[in-house]
């Protein structure tokens, strides 16, 4: 404030205490004051509320839960007591044991090797089964789970399948022949490399006796690393909707047992099928690893995308702040410059100037909004400065029809009489006499700047980077979430109490700078 | 002096009108381009088939004059071209159909606004300070956080999804009786969720707004003559003061178009109401872009006309601009 001189700071301390005394005594503007101060609190310490940053991979699925899944505390209600959350079964392979094998093969359980080389020309197998241990399972049946074998492989003309297998060990105690079990409690994953081809989809089919999913992985050259299944769908009965073979493995509770098993043989799959004697393959086992998907997660559940609903939440208020803010700065400045340049120059150019505020005026802000992020810019910045763009013509109105009144006024007459320059004018005598009339405008803009990010963000037009509230709102419309109110409430009302502070605001400050409104009262 | 003001006004509806049509060529056709045959056509179509597709769509030819005036003409004769697509539809019969569910809707629902909104405005004025009043205002400031879609989607869980009493999207359902009353009432059923949620959203702005102008009118001096002679008071708020605010009210009507075109995007959206809103989404999403134009196009033309009806209205309303006293 070097700029001012002293008695100048005076009155300007003095002007805004009494602008606060007004302020504080109206009770909407302060409550409006409350809300927006209590958002920009939380957008502050956004990182102490929420467990992940929006930007890191945490924060991103398949970590967290399955799509939609409900807040953890929903588990208070009965109904809903018994859904699981995210659990992953920690699987030792230090501890596992070899329950069977067979064939040429020789096992190095200290370093995970296992190793097959055929010795004779006809067709050879050897197995060896791997007892992983047992974990409970008290939970109704979950949405989804991943498993995943990681191993490394070394091998000559040599077929591998690596059975994973999870049995309800409390239904049926007895792992008598574990691949051919006639329950349905049983999951395979049948690994091996077709002649060619890219990696093809997990294919599923369900029969009476078992489910098996045949993934056809195709092995670039040694060292070979493996992948990770997920089992997403599986073709119900008769034809009917698809449902996850998680609903059938894990339809009861109780203990559940988990088996590896690897094969290995020497015919390389395809037509012509033939032995190779010799054939050997080096299998070094890395992680093994089993995730069951929760119902339930965290404060809030999740999205679509299976992200961490609450920090969406959090960090949106951060961006729903920025973008209303700035581009209500934006938009203020730009129609102030525009309206006080305009009525200071009156005659000609102030109607060339109008007349352009009119042709801007009928321009379809929306539409044109849309195709500029559709075709152009999808970067939440951007948004800020096209929506700025588009919403300064109304307050150059107004600004305008103030300057009018204010340059016939005296004290201009005299400071023009004495010398002071257009530029001087304008800035320190015509801009500070708008600026109380251009604030009330400001803070209304915003509400307005906020909704028409969010319009963009549920149309799905927004910037696919940035968690705003508008697009998890767009997950409930688009993605299918409408019944997962849980996760598109919240921002929906986050989006409504942000924009009735700054009503409640801006109203206040209108009805304490406006002099016919404050007649009124 | 009025025909000079109705001549400015057209002057300028019309320069905003080719503003917009050579932007909306610009954008499409220079700034966004790209070749349609790439982004739209099988690669295996027969290269005389694309050629002749190309020659039909006119983007074999120059920018300008030849696209732009092909452009022109397509826009002026109300044709709009034909739409990006392997058999390059005719744009304009699906528009007429289309602009004609979304005249309904919107139509429907703006009527229903305004004739909630402006009455219940005039009320709360005339009541100023009471019960009434209060809650006028406290709607109207929420109608300014609460965004439309929002409100919609709530509506579409509570009534579409959990009491299952309303159908959720489309004109009309699947597999009905093909009579017309009954094709009517299945309509009717469909338009009543964007309908309601529309004026539920709508009426409180309105109110507000009319209730603030109602305030202004009942302090005049000429209320305090009409009272002091004696009128009922209920002439007195509806042929005195309300009749003196009037050409406001009309202006507000057309400004309030873009919120119209607005409201028609995201509510046909939600409600897959098969109108130009939900129309100009998809053929965003498609790179469409001769429905793009000719949607926008006709947004353009709406809100221009709207403006125009508006600055019209109010010059014949209002008796200073009449009678050429300058504002």
């Amino acid at each position: 404030m070097s700029f001012l001189s002293k008695p100048k700071r005076e009155i300007l301390k003095r002007r805004i205490k009494s602008f606060w005394m007004d302020f504080s005594h109206n009770r909407i503007g302060f409550v409006g004051l409350i809300i927006i101060l209590g958002f920009v609190v939380v957008g502050i310490i956004a990182p102490l509320l929420t467990p992940f940053q929006p930007t890191s991979q945490l924060f991103k699925a398949p970590q967290l839960a399955a799509a939609y899944s409900m807040p953890d505390w929903f588990r208070i209600f009965p109904q809903y007591s018994d859904l699981n959350p995210t659990l992953s079964i920690k699987l030792d392979l230090k501890k596992a044991e070899v329950a069977n094998y067979t064939g040429p093969i020789s096992i190095d359980m200290d370093r995970l090797n296992f190793s097959f080389a055929a010795t004779e020309d006809a067709k050879q197998t050897a197995s060896v089964t791997l007892d992983l241990g047992n974990f409970s399972y008290e939970y109704s049946a979950p949405p989804t789970f991943t498993m995943h074998v990681n191993y490394r492989m070394y091998y000559n003309r040599t077929g591998v399948k690596v059975y994973f297998t999870v049995k309800n060990y409390t239904a049926n105690p007895l792992w008598d022949d574990v691949l051919l079990d006639p329950t349905n409690a049983e999951m395979l994953i049948y690994v091996y490399k077709p002649a060619s081809g890219p990696v093809a989809n997990v294919t599923l089919t369900n029969s009476t006796s078992k489910l098996n999913i045949d993934s056809f992985v195709n092995f670039p050259r040694q060292p070979v690393m493996s992948s990770l299944y997920k089992p997403e769908l599986l073709l119900g009965e008769n034809g009917s909707a698809p449902i996850d073979p998680a609903r059938i493995l894990f339809s009861q509770k109780g203990v559940y047992g988990i088996k590896l098993k690897i094969e290995f043989d020497n015919i390389r799959s395809g037509p012509p099928d033939r032995t190779y004697l010799g054939a050997f393959g080096d299998l070094n086992l890395q992680t093994v690893g089993l995730t069951i998907w929760g119902r339930v997660h965290g404060i809030m559940g999740t999205d679509a995308g299976r992200n961490d609903a609450w920090t969406e939440l959090v960090y949106g208020v951060r961006i729903s702040l920025m973008v209303g803010v700035l581009a209500a700065i934006i938009a203020t400045s730009l129609g102030i410059l525009y309206g006080v340049t305009s009525g200071y120059l009156g005659g000609f150019a102030d109607e060339f100037l109008m007349r352009v505020v009119d042709v801007l005026l009928c321009i379809p802000v929306l539409p044109i909004l849309l195709i500029l992020t559709r075709y152009f810019f999808a970067n939440v910045y951007l948004v800020v400065v096209l929506i700025a763009i588009f919403g300064w013509q109304g307050l150059s109105r107004v600004i305008r029809s103030r300057v009018l009144t204010l340059k016939e006024m005296s004290f201009i007459e005299s400071a023009r009489a004495s010398g002071a320059s257009d530029s001087y004018l304008m800035v320190r005598h015509l801009i500070p006499n708008v600026l109380p009339v251009a604030m009330a405008a400001m803070v209304l803009a915003v509400p307005g700047a906020i909704i028409t990010e969010a319009a963009l963000s549920f149309l799905g037009f927004g910037d696919p980077n940035a968690p705003t509230w508008g697009r998890m709102l767009y997950g409930a419309y688009q993605l299918g979430g409408l019944p997962a109110w849980w996760v598109w409430l919240p921002p929906g009302l986050a989006i409504t109490v942000i924009c009735i502070g700054f009503v409640f605001i801006g109203h206040a400050i209108d009805e304490i700078v406006n002099p016919r409104l404050r007649r009124r009262r | 002096m009025f025909a000079g003001y109705v001549g400015k006004k057209i002057v300028i509806a019309l320069v905003t009108l080719l503003v917009v049509v050579t932007l909306n060529f610009m954008i499409f056709r220079v700034f966004v381009g790209g070749d349609p045959s790439q982004m739209i056509l099988d690669p295996r179509m027969p290269p005389e088939v694309r050629d002749q597709l190309l020659a039909m769509w006119g983007i074999d030819k120059p920018l300008f004059p030849d696209q732009y005036s092909l452009y022109l003409y397509n826009l002026f004769t109300w044709q709009y071209g034909l739409q990006f697509d392997q058999s390059a539809t005719p744009i304009a019969p699906e528009m007429v159909w289309r602009l004609r569910n979304t005249v309904i809707l919107l139509g429907l629902a703006t009527i229903g606004t305004i004739s909630v909104g402006i009455p219940l405005g005039m009320f709360a004025g005339a009541k100023r300070g009471k019960k009434t009043d209060v809650t006028v205002i406290g709607i109207g400031l929420l109608t300014f956080g609460v965004p439309m879609f929002f409100l919609q989607l709530i509506w579409v869980a509570i009534f579409c999804l959990w009491l299952q009493i309303l159908p959720r999207a489309g004109l009309v359902g699947l597999g009905g009786p093909q009579d017309p009353l009954s094709v009517a009432l299945d309509v009717a059923a469909h338009a009543i969720s964007p309908i309601c949620t529309l004026i539920v959203g709508g009426f409180g702005g309105w109110a507000l707004y009319t209730r603030n102008m109602m305030v202004d009118a009942l302090t005049e001096d000429f209320v305090l003559t009409a009272r002091a002679k004696g009128l009922r008071e209920r002439d007195v708020i509806t042929k005195h003061a309300f009749k003196s605010i009037l050409p406001p009210v009309v202006t507000l009507i057309a400004l309030s178009i873009p919120g119209i075109v607005t409201g028609a995007i995201i509510t046909e959206s939600i409600f897959a109401w098969p109108g130009i809103g939900q129309w100009y989404i998809s053929a965003l999403q498609q790179q469409n872009h001769p429905v793009t134009q000719a949607v926008l196009y006709n947004f353009a033309v709406l809100m221009l006309g709207a403006n125009l009806v508006a600055d019209l209205a109010y010059g014949f309303l209002d008796p200073r601009i009449k009678v050429g006293v300058r504002r």
